[in-house]
């Protein structure tokens, strides 16, 4: 018999981890925006119209979302199987025009009838895929949605033939079919070559956002709230909404969520945040505390840079330190060993510590730099330099830093105060 | 150089000797490559469009009408005037194929060509011997495919009168063409006897003949005992070929079978399959002249137990024999009522006799023939199943079919919405006529004079370069089917839509024949094609858009399209499309540049008055667009960039934006008494206009910082 706190954390989890939210209403302004999009598709679906259109916003600002709410209605209305196809493509996977054409072919052409066809050339895909599109009937074939993510990867291919064929199609009468694309570049439309740019329909929508942390923390209880249903008590939720509106109101939480929120202001990343709260919920621990909340936070921000400075030497420590404080006294100048070196021993001077060599600091510097802390500056070859000369950026910032010392372990005082002093 | 010529030269009748104006001398026999061929033969034609010219799958087949030598003609003297036959699939695609039952034959069945093409070939051409079994509408014979070698075809058809695309039956257009020409050469016919009176008497054979030829012949003469008595064949001068021997002997046999026994006929048959096997066990053993013959001779013998009417047609017309003639001509007289000419009697009575044969092959008593027979079905079997599995294999490109109907948008604004697509194929092209007018003359002077040339196109994307090709294009056809212009092929290529430059090899040699091949192969075959003049060769038009993504840093695949058409046989035009004016100067070599010629025609950007005469157009007598609204989008897009897609866009976003706006005002407003305000709601104003011009050309970047 499963408890009320483990069904509500499995429907939660899942919530999180894939997205699958629709509570969480597409902002007002974008309204307009998705019946744009909605009467689009429906006119290529319907009445077998070419369209194509590019969704612009900065990532984050929901175009993904709300292309996935448009195929949702088209779903309720449309029948997907009969009357339509829709094609997924995203930049990052279909890196060039070949896979994007096996791709597409995979997901136009049921798998039986591709089965039997080992994939030849990319030529001759291409030529199949276009013979296809290409002998289709406005009226008697399915339409096809393409979706491509990260739009303008895919001006990045050699020619941009796929987008070339896509809008020819689109703007010649032959298969149904609309082209959305979703950019977070602002100047997708230049990333075109003229011919191709010419066959774009020049239909754009601007997704942007303006952040609000209002908005941020509703969106933190609508995301943890519960609908009550067969298996999960309507006490049950009632409590645990009343609960995640609590820890909505604290202020503990509210200022971390805050952090968070100047930080990112994505929704990806809250989801994530309580991923990981909503992972600890268990029988002996019901509901969310405000505690759990701001772990997770911390667990999700955490630098990574930071850690790794808790695992360096002390010697490599006060390198670093001594770099960063030549780098302030400089106004951001690259340094190199040398300058490190002197500052290092000019501070050791009338110090209690161990002191270590020229060879043992050397090594400590290549150390930092294998670990990508400094990078040597560009431009200048390695090779013609000696190795002491060379000059390196420094690549954490203070808060880093500063963080890192405040966690390290068994730290000497004295480089605790040489900190305070440097940053 | 294999090749002889047997006998002395025949003469023919004057209309035929005035195909050409050169003199020329007319033969019975030749002999080539070891292969002796007679005027009748049918024969194997090596088709150099295909990769692999000689198989008898992708050759031609033709009979021999008649052959002669030009000695005006160094390179290649010695011509043959041949009627084609066409396969299935080199048949027009408008052709009425499907009426036709039981359905045709892919792969043995041939078409009778008429007069569609030039029949003048090289005899170099011709690499093989073959057999046609002309037939019924509605038989398939047995028998056909490929046995010891040699290729048994049928033809149950032929090709209608000019500009039909209905098959006849092969018999009835063959009796036709024979009647036809019977009637030309009636008058002829009286001067023919007094010319053939005073030519002297040829000798009988040439030493060069093979045993087993002489061997063939004398048992031919004992075959037909009482044709030879029959007063024709006893004539003194005798034919200087054994194949109007031969002709002769079977064109008698309906006439002077009114004394053969219908038994002595049947009797013939066995003998004469022991006879064909005897020839062919000879063969490797016998005195061979040339080591290729031992290929070639063997299909003689087949073939000359299969005679078609054709042969006798033709050798009715070319036979200086005037009694020959005559009796022809009698034989037309007397049944032309029942509009069968005797040579087609004698067809039929053969096809069944070969029908006979292959029943009577297993009973008969030869060893050779019982081991050899049963082969046959098998390897015709073998051959079809591997050609239909290939063919399981190349998948057809479709898109699956929607369950449901695609409506048409029904409000006013929903139909315009639809004509002003960029995609919606307009009645005519606006405000292109000139351009149209140009490169039309320039293509239908190319096709009619039979010559090559290429012609550079260019323009802004936008501007109605493609479009206006096409309806060229669209145009030439449709006079084609009218008969006004020669035959030509088409072929587009898109440089975007290939995935390197040296696919264009493919994508033409695919769209030429049909076939694929390796870039590199295809290059070699169109070489091949383009600098000869093969037989059966058309014009072709090709259309190469996008021309500078045919880039290369060697520029080979420029310069070969731009060679081809310069080619004196190719009769190629080339019509090549980029958006780049000074393209030619930029970017090519100059031997590049240089065969691209200097006929060159740049589209220029649409001019205010012509993107509106465009979008009007496009309305015609809708009247819910302002004419104000219209002009405003001309001029915006004109000053911007005149691109035709641009102003169709943003007439159709407007369109979407007034539909949009007549729905908003009228549906909270949804009582029947506003019904009638909607349609003055629904035009396109100046407003919308600019509201949709406004979302096309915003700066990104604007709005954002706006935000």
């Amino acid at each position: 018999m499963t408890s009320c706190t483990d069904i509500c954390r499995s429907i939660l989890l899942e919530r999180m981890v894939f997205n699958t939210h629709c509570g969480i209403a597409i902002p007002d302004e974008f309204l307009e925006h998705k019946n744009y999009v909605f009467n689009l598709l429906k006119s290529t679906v319907v009445n077998g119209e070419n369209n194509s259109a590019l969704l612009i916003g900065p990532r984050g600002s929901g175009k993904t979302m709300l292309i996935n709410s448009v195929i949702a209605d088209l779903e309720a209305i449309c029948d997907v199987e009969k009357d339509y196809v829709v094609i997924k493509l995203h930049g990052f996977f279909q890196t060039d025009d070949r896979i994007a054409i096996q791709e597409i072919t995979r997901q136009l052409f049921l798998e039986e009838e591709t089965a039997n066809r080992t994939f030849g050339s990319f030529s001759e895909n291409l030529t199949f895929l276009l013979d296809s599109l290409k002998v289709a009937d406005r009226k008697a074939t399915k339409s096809i949605i393409f979706i491509m993510d990260e739009f303008d990867q895919f001006c990045q291919h050699k020619n941009q033939t796929l987008l070339y064929n896509l809008f020819d199609v689109c703007q010649s009468a032959q298969a149904p079919m609309a082209v959305i694309g979703l950019t977070c570049r602002m100047d997708a439309i230049s990333l075109f070559e003229k011919r191709v740019r010419s066959r774009f329909s020049h239909r754009q929508i601007y997704l942007f956002v303006k952040p609000d942390f209002q908005k941020y923390s509703e969106t933190f209880v609508s995301l943890l709230r519960l609908q009550p249903s067969r298996e999960l008590k309507a006490i049950y939720v009632r409590s645990w909404n009343k609960s995640a509106e609590d820890l909505a109101q604290d202020p503990l939480v509210q200022g971390s969520l805050k952090k968070v929120f100047n930080l990112n202001p994505k929704l990806r990343l809250l989801q994530n945040i309580l991923l990981v709260a909503l992972s600890r919920l268990g029988e002996s621990h019901p509901f969310l505390s405000s505690k759990d909340i701001v772990t997770a936070i911390e667990s999700q921000t955490t630098d990574c840079k930071t850690l790794q400075l808790q695992g360096l030497s002390v010697l490599e420590l006060q390198l670093l330190l001594c770099m960063k404080y030549l780098d302030k006294i400089y106004f951001g100048e690259p340094c190199n060993y040398e300058m490190a070196f002197y500052e290092y021993t000019k501070q050791m001077k009338n110090s209690s510590m161990q002191k270590f060599d020229r060879q043992i600091a050397m090594k400590a510097m290549e150390h930092l730099e294998t670990l990508e802390f400094i990078r040597p500056v560009e431009g200048t070859s390695s090779s013609k330099v000696q190795k002491e000369f060379v000059v390196y950026h420094i690549l954490i910032t203070s808060e880093q830093l500063t963080a890192a010392i405040a966690k390290y372990p068994n730290l000497p005082t004295e480089v605790k105060q040489l900190a305070d002093t440097c940053l | 150089m294999d090749f002889e010529w047997i006998g002395d030269p025949i003469s023919v009748n004057e209309a035929v000797r005035q195909l050409t104006p050169k003199p020329k001398t007319f033969y019975q026999t030749c002999k080539y490559l070891g292969t002796e061929y007679n005027i009748g033969d049918h024969v194997l034609i090596a088709n150099s469009e295909a990769d692999d010219p000689e198989s008898f799958r992708h050759c031609y087949v033709a009979s021999l009408v008649y052959m002669y030598e030009m000695k005006s003609n160094k390179k290649d003297p010695f011509r043959a005037q041949v009627q084609w036959y066409s396969r299935v699939e080199q048949l027009s695609k408008n052709l009425k194929k499907e009426s036709v039952h039981p359905p045709l034959d892919d792969a043995w069945e041939l078409v009778h060509e008429g007069q569609r093409y030039k029949g003048d070939i090289s005899i170099e051409t011709i690499f093989d011997k073959c057999s046609v079994l002309i037939c019924e509408e509605n038989e398939i014979p047995k028998g056909i495919g490929k046995h010891k070698k040699l290729c048994t075809f049928f033809c149950r058809f032929a090709l209608g009168p000019k500009n039909s695309r209905d098959l006849v039956s092969v018999k009835e257009s063959l009796a036709k063409q024979l009647a036809d020409m019977t009637a030309k050469t009636l008058a002829d016919s009286f001067s023919a006897i007094s010319q053939s009176d005073k030519e002297p008497t040829t000798p009988r054979r040439k030493s060069t003949r093979s045993r087993k030829m002489s061997e063939n012949e004398n048992n031919d003469s004992a075959l037909y005992p009482e044709l030879i008595k029959t007063p024709r064949s006893s004539t003194r001068n005798r034919q200087p070929s054994r194949q109007s021997d031969n002709d002769k002997n079977e064109s008698g046999i309906p006439s002077a079978s009114i004394n053969t026994p219908r038994s002595s006929r049947r009797n013939r048959q066995p003998l004469l399959l022991v006879d064909n096997e005897d020839d062919e066990s000879n063969v490797p053993t016998g005195p061979v002249n040339t080591p290729r013959s031992s290929k070639r001779i063997k299909p003689r013998c087949l073939d000359e137990t299969l005679p078609s009417p054709l042969k006798n047609s033709t050798f009715s017309i070319s036979s200086n024999k005037t009694k020959e003639l005559c009796i022809v001509i009698q034989r037309c007289k007397v049944t032309p009522n029942k509009e069968i000419s005797a040579a087609e009697l004698d067809q039929a009575s053969k096809v069944k006799a070969r029908k006979k044969l292959d029943l009577e092959t297993p009973v008969t008593p030869t060893k050779a023939v019982e081991e050899k027979t049963p082969k046959k079905p098998k390897r015709a079997g073998s051959a079809t199943p591997g050609s239909t599995q290939k063919k399981r294999l190349r998948l057809t490109p479709a898109i699956s079919s929607r369950s449901g109907n695609v409506t048409e948008p029904t409000s006013p604004l929903g139909e315009i919405r639809r004509r002003l697509h960029v995609g919606a194929v307009p009645q005519t092209l606006p405000c292109r006529e000139d351009e149209f007018e140009h490169i039309y003359n320039y293509v239908e002077g190319k096709l009619t004079d039979g010559i090559g040339g290429c012609m550079y196109i260019s323009g802004v994307p936008g501007t109605g370069k493609t479009a206006t090709v096409s309806e060229v294009i669209r145009v030439l056809k449709e006079s084609q089917t009218e008969g006004d212009l020669p035959d030509f092929k088409l072929i587009e290529v898109n440089g975007m839509k290939l995935t390197a430059p040296q696919q264009i090899y493919v994508q033409i040699w695919n769209q030429l024949t049909g076939s694929k091949v390796t870039a590199d192969k295809a290059a070699k075959l169109l070489h091949a094609k383009f600098s000869t003049n093969g037989p059966r060769h058309r014009p072709t038009v090709l259309i190469v858009d996008e021309l500078d993504l045919l880039w290369t840093r060697q520029q080979d695949v420029l310069y070969n399209i731009f060679e081809w058409p310069n080619r004196p046989k190719a009769q190629l035009t080339v019509l090549a499309i980029a958006n780049t004016m000074d393209l030619p100067e930029r970017l090519l070599m100059n031997r590049v540049s240089s065969r691209m010629g200097l006929t060159r025609l740049t589209f220029q950007p649409y001019k205010v008055k012509q993107l509106q005469t465009i979008i009007s157009s496009r309305l015609e007598n809708l009247v819910s667009f302002e004419p104000e609204a219209v002009e405003f989008i001309a001029r915006k897009v004109s000053a911007a960039s005149g691109d035709a897609r641009r102003a169709l866009d943003i007439s159709r976003r407007a369109a979407e934006l007034a539909e949009k706006g007549s729905h908003k005002i009228s549906s909270p407003t949804k009582s029947p008494s506003k019904r009638g305000a909607q349609p003055c709601k629904s035009t396109v104003t100046m407003q919308h206009v600019q509201a949709a011009i406004e979302e096309m050309f915003s700066s990104p970047k604007l709005l954002a910082i706006q935000v």
